[in-house]
């Protein structure tokens, strides 16, 4: 009952909204370290929103900070309408009913004292939701992703690679989430099984309605699974749209050398790497003017000194660059 | 292909012990590197392409056991060598660069120091000053800015792509006729991965011995390679030109493969299933006594519960398939 209630509510919000999710000038910091700066998107309800970037573009940060595991410096964060930063404690326990984390490494992210059972029921338990029923429940979830509930006596260091990734999707789903939050969901697995392991991502998410945001840095997942993508660079969004129109037609310069960098089977598309001069710059000190002037190969003297804002092209599709390549 | 093979090797087998038993890593594995060539060995987690590498530069830790009908290197058969005389090799015809460059770099002494002393098994006779500046240009050589100055620093001082450059300019600094690099890319980000490429096709010309490199990336090894050996369950069960293989794989597991590696270029409908292959790899402990790929095989029929023969077809192709 109360879950219908709420999923009424969660309908009206989206009406009235539009986004489920809406980041505004949202700024993580560690101490000096900027590592989300400024940044603001948002994401529709049932949509498969992609992130990319290198190590140390602040996309797994921005992804805590979606899940309140990380407070913002400044900016908001709006889930279904709710400054989750503003929201007192009782609205802050209903966060986990509505987004889930999963983390990029599934064992270390499980307890190692506890076994299958207390993982999957902890969560539930701390916010007294732990009935009989959720247990039905846990058990259909666990059936559904081929797991056998003799596992349910296990430790995480009994558990494979896949139980475990499996164990951390049903101990989410558990509670009920709209959004899930995926860092790097197919870390780790090979080629032959990581297939599977987005398959029933993609079942999860039609079953139960459930909207992603997947973060990874493996651009042939990005650009098979998702509607839509953000590229990070420095903590900052450089260019975000549909994938199709991105991976088509980057607007973005490193977008482009991020996709030309990226080893393909396909002959007609080895031919035209390009490589970026330089290195990362250090996150502690970001170049000044548009950050990624130091390597891009359409540099221009405006870039060093004027940051570039997110402007928009056509059909929702933004860049921050003041010389885009063609698009059209 | 034999005749000009550069390294040859025969039934080679590892193992290693384990509490459940001795794991068979690699099974009767035949492998032929010709001169002058760049081979990737391609394979997922738990094929033995690490271990194979291992055991070509007599790496191996002390829990495994390998043991070979032939190994022969430019024509010279190191089977019937002791392990010392094997040693001799490595490091001054044979070369090894590793996925993470981190731990392979002595973090106490300088790069430079380093870099001479990989020289001196190679060249005793040559003053260390000069062996220095043979350092420092090779430094240049791959790419490393003010390399002269860099040369007294450490490895924390360089950053990931940096310590994979200093990797690279110490495998061509002793000139190797094999040189066989263990996923150099892996540990890095995709922009500096793509300068790494650029770079390793660029040396290609300085190296006047083959290369082989081990990858879990199809695409980068049709970036790089001439000849591709596919392994699987400790096995190699298909071996040909890069072009041939990739385009007409003759093994099922090839093709399968091949099939799970997505484009993001080839379909516009995101909801569409992916491609994967059911089950999971042969447990090393207790291997089929078949085919290694019968038991997630869609083409799997009787024959396979023999293990099929190796069966060589035309221009250095070969597989291991019944249905061939």
């Amino acid at each position: 009952m109360v879950g219908q209630r709420q999923s009424r509510c969660l309908l009206a919000s989206m009406n009235v909204a539009g986004a489920i999710l809406n980041v505004d000038a949202a700024v993580v910091r560690y101490g000096r370290f900027t590592a989300v700066d400024h940044l603001s998107l948002s994401v529709n309800a049932r949509e498969t929103l992609g992130l990319v970037g290198e190590s140390g573009c602040g996309k797994t940060s921005l992804a805590k900070a979606l899940v309140g595991l990380l407070p913002l410096a400044s900016g908001t964060i709006r889930l279904e309408g709710v400054d989750m930063q503003r929201a007192h404690v009782a609205e802050r326990s209903w966060l986990p009913t509505r987004i889930q984390l999963l983390f990029q490494d599934p064992g270390a992210s499980l307890s190692p004292r506890l076994n299958v059972r207390r993982l999957l029921e902890e969560p539930l338990r701390i916010r007294h939701k732990l009935t009989p029923a959720s247990w039905q429940e846990i058990e259909k979830l666990m059936a559904e992703l081929g797991l056998a509930t003799h596992i349910l006596e296990r430790y995480p260091h009994q558990l494979s690679g896949g139980q475990a990734r499996r164990i951390s999707i049903v101990r989410a789903l558990a509670m009920r989430p709209r959004i899930i939050v995926a860092d790097e969901p197919t870390a780790g697995l090979d080629l032959s099984v990581q297939g599977e392991m987005l398959n029933l991502l993609a079942q999860l998410q039609r079953e139960l309605g459930l909207t992603y945001v997947l973060v990874s840095h493996n651009l042939n997942i990005i650009g098979r699974i998702t509607n839509r993508v953000a590229v990070m660079y420095l903590g900052q969004i450089v260019e975000i749209g549909r994938t199709r129109q991105i991976f088509d037609r980057p607007a973005h310069h490193y977008t482009a050398a991020l996709l030309a960098a990226n080893p393909t089977l396909d002959p007609r598309r080895r031919q035209k790497r390009i490589v970026l001069k330089g290195e990362l710059p250090s996150p502690l000190s970001p170049p000044s003017g548009c950050r990624f002037h130091t390597r891009c190969p359409a540099v221009q003297q405006i870039c060093h000194v004027e940051v570039p804002s997110l402007r928009p092209l056509a059909n929702g599709h933004h860049v921050a660059c003041h010389f885009p390549r063609e698009t059209a | 292909m034999t005749l000009s093979a550069l390294l040859s090797i025969r039934a080679l087998d590892v193992h290693y012990a384990t509490e459940r038993g001795p794991a068979q890593v690699l099974r009767g594995v035949d492998i032929d590197i010709p001169e002058n060539s760049v081979v990737g060995i391609v394979g997922e987690s738990g094929s033995g392409k690490s271990t194979l590498a291992l055991a070509i530069m007599d790496l191996l830790p002390p829990n495994a056991t390998q043991c070979a009908a032939s190994y022969s290197f430019e024509g010279e058969d190191l089977v019937a060598q002791t392990l010392a005389e094997r040693r001799r090799l490595r490091g001054t015809e044979m070369a090894m660069i590793f996925q993470d460059p981190m731990s392979s770099l002595h973090p106490l002494h300088a790069i430079g120091t380093q870099m001479v002393d990989t020289q001196r098994a190679k060249y005793p006779g040559v003053a260390a000053g000069e062996l220095w500046q043979r350092a420092s240009a090779m430094l240049t050589r791959v790419g490393v800015p003010d390399a002269a100055a860099r040369m007294s620093r450490y490895p924390h001082e360089f950053s990931g792509g940096m310590r994979q450059r200093v990797m690279i300019a110490m495998a061509l600094l002793v000139q190797p006729k094999l040189l066989i690099a263990d996923e150099p890319t892996t540990a890095l980000d995709a922009t500096i991965e793509a300068q790494i490429i650029e770079l390793l096709s660029d040396v290609r010309r300085d190296i006047r011995g083959s290369v082989i490199l081990i990858s879990h990336s199809l695409g980068l090894v049709a970036d790089l390679c001439d000849h591709v050996i596919v392994m699987y369950g400790g096995k190699v069960i298909e071996v040909g030109k890069v072009d041939d293989v990739f385009s007409r794989p003759q093994h099922p597991y090839t093709e399968a493969l091949l099939a799970c590696e997505i484009s993001p270029w080839q379909t516009s409908d995101p909801s569409a299933p992916l491609p994967r292959i059911r089950g999971s790899p042969p447990d090393p402990v207790e291997p089929p006594v078949g085919c290694v790929f019968a038991a997630r095989c869609p083409q799997c029929f009787d024959r396979c519960s023999l293990p099929p023969e190796t069966k060589w077809l035309d221009s250095g192709r070969a597989v291991a398939c019944w249905l061939r």
